[in-house]
């Protein structure tokens, strides 16, 4: 089972912070590689210019104009992740269907002038899901 | 040599992307296998904040030692792909090629001449100023200063800085030195006039007399690293192909250079000793890009009247060693043909027989008979000595001294000015006063002076050749100056010389390389060409650029040197290259040289000396020269051959040069 560094997401406006004494194991530290590659702008890492997503850089360059861009980054995010999460675990030979990403989701739960607040949850292949959807399609 | 790889790492952009990922790749394998479970993906904590950095590290460090192992790869180096300029400098100094820096010299030879024959002393720390800006000091092999000893004095040597004057048309004397300066590019100085800061009245002029030539060419690293890719690393002189580079590295005027070694057939002054050990030799035949160059210089004679057939004599005594005499002439320039150009070696024990021709190691002496012209100078007629007692100088006794001086064919002078001293019974020393040179421990018998004694037993031969000296009323500690002169005369030498070689034997006394074993600077042995006729074909209407054909055979021939002898093939791709259709045929024909000299003395001394061995005689005993003709380039090879290995000298491929005028090669035009 895959054993990660947990890094703490507080739910205030803190920032996020590395926990050295604390692990994150199987889908857990999956998902906890999701969330920090959703917030990775893509093109950053030289050495994976795959890594990452264009939320950061939309937001920065103030495409979020209104709900629907905002629906439209975060959901283009998701997608982005769940696609690079799934060519990783093709390229590290990933057999735990635990550890192997089925959905990301990325949604703006809250915004104002400073900060956009953004609720994401993960499935993995076995249907195991971390984190609640904002609404429940039906 | 040492290198901080630590600032030659790349910067983080600077890392190609391709060797990060290669990097990421094999340290998550690695750490896959020794921790299954720790999650190293990308975005993990691990991935991004121990894993990624040290990515960039190994990385850097990767990129580091390829820099530097690309900077070893010569070929690297010299396509321009450079990683650490330093490190690539002191890697190729390792190797033997050093980029030019203000201690390594330019060098040219410079003429002093002088309005006296007398003793001069150059410091080394001498500067010889020309055309303002270029200043010059002696290339000295030892640190002291320069002696030039008169013109009559016997024992030049410029590995031990002693220089000779010599006589010019104009009665004055001159010596030429070889010397060096910084900073220079190529600068052609021949004849310009400089200024010194010798102080000595008699200096009457300072020239130049070769361009001035850069020791190690002005170069970039890339071009170092050609000369290193044929520099064998040890950069000695011991082995073929280190004395090839080491010239390759150190003269930009070489044309070529070839080393005659023990084992090859042209190398005979190697030999074995009484426990069977063989002493290694090295004989290197330098050829410069600078041609041949024609000089003259007058010699005195004197007349020797003891034998049935009067002859002048007198040793050939040139500032450099001659490759080509052109001719003998008097002042009135006739044309004179001497009797015989004796030869002989100056030490036997390392340049035996023959071997020292064409170097510093040979003496030529010359025999003209009596009756040609050489204009016996007014005035100085025989001064010789009938039963005439001189007293001691200083003490009491006195000799009887008697007879002519007769001259000697390895005598420069024709007269002397020494002094006898009786140190003790049968222990004399005599001194050549105007040169310093002395021979000591000179024996006596029958009451009479033996004159092939001493330390030196040519020596007082050449001195007092003719001259009966009577010691017997003599006591020690008895001082007697004898002064006379013979009948002399005086013939101009012309003659060509390779200033490149006198230059090249300097260097390499000067340089610590040689090790132990003999190394001889020699200049090759000249094939002179009188004729290279080369038949052409042209279409009518066309024309052949023979001025350029010419002057391209001209150098050619003049610079061609083992390996790259002359060859048929390169003189019809000159041709063709002018123009020509086809080549018809190539005639060649010329006079191979083993010595100049048609007798051979075999102990320095004259036959005619006292007890001396006999000449050898030219076409009896060895074969001086040989006439060369061919029409086919296959017999080239062959044709170079002079075989004298009961005397010592071998010529072949690997110690012959080629010279020609430029009248001499000649086209013949055939149209279609």
């Amino acid at each position: 089972m895959r054993k990660g560094i947990k890094i703490e997401f507080p739910e205030n406006n803190s920032p996020s912070s590395i926990e050295f004494s604390n692990l994150v194991t199987g889908f857990s530290a999956v998902c906890q590689n999701a969330m920090v590659n959703l917030g990775t702008r893509k093109g950053s890492d030289h050495i994976d210019e795959e890594r990452g997503t264009t939320l950061l850089e939309e937001a920065t360059l103030g495409s979020l104009i209104d709900e629907g861009e905002q629906d439209h980054a975060a959901a283009y995010a998701a997608e982005q992740t769940r696609l690079y999460l799934r060519n990783q675990e093709d390229a590290e030979n990933i057999e735990d269907d635990n550890e192997k990403i089925a959905e990301v989701g990325l949604e703006v739960k809250d915004m104002d002038l400073k900060k956009i607040v953004f609720n994401a949850y993960f499935v993995n292949v076995n249907g195991q899901q971390i984190g609640q959807p904002l609404t429940t399609v039906l | 040599m040492s290198v901080d790889l630590l600032s030659i790492i790349p910067k983080e952009d600077e890392i190609e992307k391709v060797r990060l990922e290669s990097v990421q790749g094999r340290l998550v394998t690695l750490l896959r296998d020794q921790y299954p479970d720790m999650d190293v993906s990308p975005n993990s904590v691990f991935y991004d904040n121990v894993l990624r950095p040290m990515a960039y590290i190994v990385a850097g460090f990767e990129q580091a030692a390829d820099c530097i192992m690309s900077d070893l790869d010569l070929e690297q180096v010299v396509a321009g792909n450079i990683c650490d300029c330093d490190f690539v400098m002191d890697y190729l100094e390792t190797l033997g090629a050093k980029m030019n820096n203000t201690d390594t010299p330019s060098i040219s030879t410079i003429r002093v001449t002088y309005n006296t024959d007398t003793l001069k002393t150059i410091q080394n720390s001498a500067r010889f100023v020309f055309a303002d800006t270029v200043v010059v000091r002696p290339l000295t092999v030892l640190s002291t200063g320069i002696t030039v000893l008169p013109s009559d004095a016997l024992t030049e040597d410029n590995a031990q800085n002693i220089f000779r004057l010599n006589k010019d048309v104009n009665s004055s004397f001159f010596v030429d030195i070889p010397v060096y300066g910084v900073g220079f590019s190529e600068l052609d100085i021949t004849g310009l006039s400089g200024s010194t800061d010798v102080d000595d009245s008699s200096i009457v002029s300072v020239k130049a007399v070769s361009p001035l030539t850069v020791f190690t060419e002005e170069t970039t690293i890339q071009s170092l690293a050609e000369k290193a890719q044929k520099t064998f690393p040890s950069s000695a002189l011991t082995t073929r192909s280190s004395a090839v580079s080491f010239f390759v590295n150190k003269f930009s005027n070489l044309a070529g250079v070839s080393p005659v070694m023990t084992g090859d057939t042209e190398m005979t002054r190697g030999n074995t000793n009484l426990f069977g050990v063989t002493r290694n030799a090295v004989d290197l035949y330098p050829k410069g890009k600078s041609f041949v160059v024609n000089a003259e210089a007058v010699i005195t004679v004197t007349q020797d009247n003891s034998g049935s057939s009067p002859m002048w004599k007198g040793r050939l005594a040139l500032p450099h060693t001659p490759v080509r005499i052109r001719g003998f002439f008097s002042d009135d320039n006739v044309e004179l043909s001497p009797v015989d150009i004796i030869g002989t070696s100056k030490d036997k024990n390392m340049y035996p027989g023959l071997s020292g021709a064409f170097s510093d190691n040979e003496e030529l002496g010359l025999l003209f008979d009596a009756s040609v012209n050489v204009d016996a100078v007014d005035g100085v007629s025989t001064d010789g000595f009938v039963n005439e007692t001189i007293s001691a100088s200083t003490g009491s006794g006195s000799i009887v001294v008697d007879g002519d001086y007769q001259g000697h064919i390895f005598s420069s002078a024709s007269g002397y000015d020494l002094t006898l001293t009786r140190v003790a019974a049968n222990n004399y020393n005599l001194k050549n006063n105007r040169t310093g040179e002395e021979i000591t421990g000179m024996t006596e018998s029958g009451g009479f002076l033996v004159l092939s004694s001493g330390s030196d037993v040519r020596f007082g031969e050449r001195w007092l050749n003719g001259i009966d000296v009577d010691v017997s009323s003599a006591v020690d500690g008895d001082v007697f100056l004898l002064n006379f002169e013979g009948e002399q005369g005086r013939v101009t030498v012309v003659y060509d010389y390779d200033p490149f070689v006198k230059e090249s034997l300097q260097l390499i006394n000067q340089d610590t390389l040689h090790g132990a074993i003999d190394i001889g600077v020699m200049t090759p042995r000249p094939c002179v060409l009188s004729k290279v006729d080369i038949q052409y074909r042209t279409d009518f209407g066309k024309w052949v650029d023979t001025g350029l054909a010419r002057s391209e055979i001209y150098n050619y021939i003049n610079q061609a040197i083992y390996p790259e002898i002359l060859e048929d093939s390169r003189l019809t791709d000159i041709v063709l290259y002018a123009g020509a259709k086809g080549i018809r045929r190539i005639t060649k024909e010329g006079v191979l040289y083993a010595t100049l000299a048609t007798k051979y003395s075999q102990d320095g001394r004259d036959e005619n000396d006292a007890g001396a061995d006999p000449f050898l005689v030219a076409g009896v005993d060895y074969t001086n020269k040989e006439t060369v003709d061919w029409s086919d380039c296959e017999a080239n090879y062959d044709e170079v051959q002079l075989d004298n290995s009961t005397n010592f000298s071998q010529v072949g491929p690997r110690n012959v040069q080629f010279l020609i005028d430029p009248e001499s090669v000649i086209l013949v035009e055939f149209r279609n």
